[in-house]
């Protein structure tokens, strides 16, 4: 345990010695962090749209049979647009990121420590963190609260679609509602959640990543480690982030 | 700190003084003081477990040892700042047993990496600089190739091409003919016997590989439960009356309560 703790402040001291140096001061540091970007951001835009579109689309079947009961169905907008953006677009953005970006983190650089890969960098006179780790941080940091907003836009337009459609709603009424009920510190808090959410899934997966040891088993031991610690860590910080968005209310 | 030998074209000694290694509380390699010398190849040899691979480690940085030194040349290694520890790395070549290329980049990407990070040089030479490093492990046609798409002799020997990159005064080689045919291992001899001659570096190999050890070497370390049993030449090592030695050179398993392996 104390050896992990001792490896988890080495990267974190290593990262913050990246801070100082040029974000991509060679040419191959920055492809390698396109690369990053590309993957996590643009390969993950068909499930976080999947994914949010269904979520908008449940949360407004759930709040019309509660509402209609009160005869406040047109408040199906304020509903699935605070749920979605201030907690859910954000949420499930990290679970998606957690198990797709966070898991093949773990297990490539997993990976690359048991084979000797990150040795060899070192030896080279590579930082392999910067090499390998910044630009997933990087990456993550961007593109985390970027999907997160997609979540939100697709979300809520999918709730708006399907409860102009469905439960006969007008559609000006539905923006209307929407746009005068969300205000920009709603969104905004649901940003920096997802950031801190981004920046947890990348130094957990890389650090679970650093820990490998004894072959091929560990490479799994280790991955799911991290999706699972991942998780943990994404609900308390929500947990942290909501409460003091209801503190500072 | 004397980083003299870095900016020329000496081979340095490598001297380890008085050095223990270990993981947490096991020590590994216990009061090891031994010499290989400048310019010349160096073979430690050892049984499984005797403690090579940690050596090597050690040798490398990636290992400080709980006492003693690792000088390379003048430099004594792990008391040298992060951007001197660089300027010496530029300096090491190093094939891991596997190859430890990265399985994510092309053969000729591999090769250049090093050369990129270290080097300002323009894209057309670091083309040629790497083409004329694989053209001399005999890879010139696999530039393209990833390493999962190689044989295990072509990914040492691209392994080779890699730690040769920036034109190193050391070169360290971990257990380079293991798990190799007799043919491909007697090519990997012949090519670090070559580039002795080339090019005069410092060569250390870690082996268990009897037959490349007295092959290539002009100086031995053998390396029993973590100490060195024996220092010298090939020839002085064959003609040893040590029982251990002579077990180990003759291929003895363990009997009558001897528990050397």
């Amino acid at each position: 345990m104390a050896s992990e703790s001792a490896q988890f402040i080495w990267l974190i001291n290593r990262l913050l010695g990246c801070l100082r140096r040029p974000i991509t001061g060679k040419p191959y540091m920055r492809w390698q962090t396109w690369r990053h970007f590309a993957w996590v951001g643009a390969d993950s835009l068909p499930i976080v749209s999947t994914i949010a579109s269904c979520t908008g689309i449940i949360l407004a079947l759930q709040a019309a049979q509660q509402l209609e009961k009160v005869g406040a169905l047109s408040y199906v907008a304020n509903l699935v647009g605070i749920s979605i953006v201030a907690e859910l677009g954000p949420l499930l953005t990290a679970l998606i990121l957690s198990g797709r970006a966070g898991a093949a983190f773990t297990a490539e650089i997993a990976t690359m420590k048991i084979s000797e890969e990150i040795d060899a960098l070192e030896v080279m006179g590579l930082d392999s963190v910067r090499y390998l780790v910044w630009p997933k941080c990087v990456a993550m940091v961007l593109m985390s609260p970027l999907l997160a907003l997609w979540a939100d836009f697709t979300g809520v337009l999918a709730g708006g679609i399907f409860s102009v459609m469905v439960l006969g709603l007008s559609a000006h009424g539905y923006y209307e509602q929407t746009v005068n009920f969300l205000t920009l510190r709603i969104l905004f808090s649901g940003l920096v959640k997802s950031l801190a959410f981004g920046l947890a899934i990348t130094l957990i997966g890389c650090w679970q990543g650093l820990l490998a040891r004894d072959g091929a088993l560990d490479v799994g031991h280790r991955t799911t480690r991290s999706v699972v610690q991942s998780i943990f860590f994404i609900v308390l910080l929500d947990l942290f982030f909501t409460t003091l968005t209801f503190i500072s209310r | 700190m004397s980083l003299d030998w870095t900016r020329t074209h000496d081979a340095p000694d490598i001297h380890l003084e008085d050095i223990q290694v270990g993981y947490g509380d096991l020590s590994v390699l216990k009061n090891i003081t031994a010499t290989m010398p400048g310019g010349k190849i160096s073979v430690i040899l050892g049984g499984s477990g005797g403690g090579k691979s940690t050596l090597l480690k050690a040798i490398l940085g990636l290992l400080p040892p709980t006492s003693g030194h690792v000088w390379l040349g003048d430099s004594n290694l792990y008391a040298l700042a992060d951007t001197e520890l660089r300027e010496i790395r530029k300096r090491m070549g190093v094939l891991f047993q596997d190859g430890a290329l990265l399985g994510s980049l092309p053969l000729s990407e591999n090769i250049a990496l090093p050369i990129r990070e270290h080097t300002s040089l323009d894209e057309e030479t670091i083309e040629t600089v790497v083409s004329l490093k694989l053209s001399l492990v005999g890879l010139a046609a696999f530039t393209e190739f990833f390493p999962s798409q190689l044989s295990g002799g072509m990914r040492k020997r691209a392994g080779l091409a890699r730690a040769l990159a920036l034109d190193p005064r050391i070169l360290l080689c971990d257990e380079p003919t293991s798990g190799l045919d007799p043919i491909t291992a007697a090519d990997l001899d012949q090519m670090i016997l070559d580039l002795k001659e080339a090019f005069g570096m410092t060569i250390l190999v870690v082996s268990h590989d009897l037959e490349s050890v007295f092959t290539i070497a002009d100086h031995v370390v053998v390396l029993n439960k973590g100490s060195a049993v024996y220092q010298g030449g090939p020839d002085e090592l064959r003609n040893s009356t040590d029982p251990f030695l002579n077990q180990f050179l003759h291929r003895r398993p363990n009997r009558n309560g001897h528990e050397h392996a």
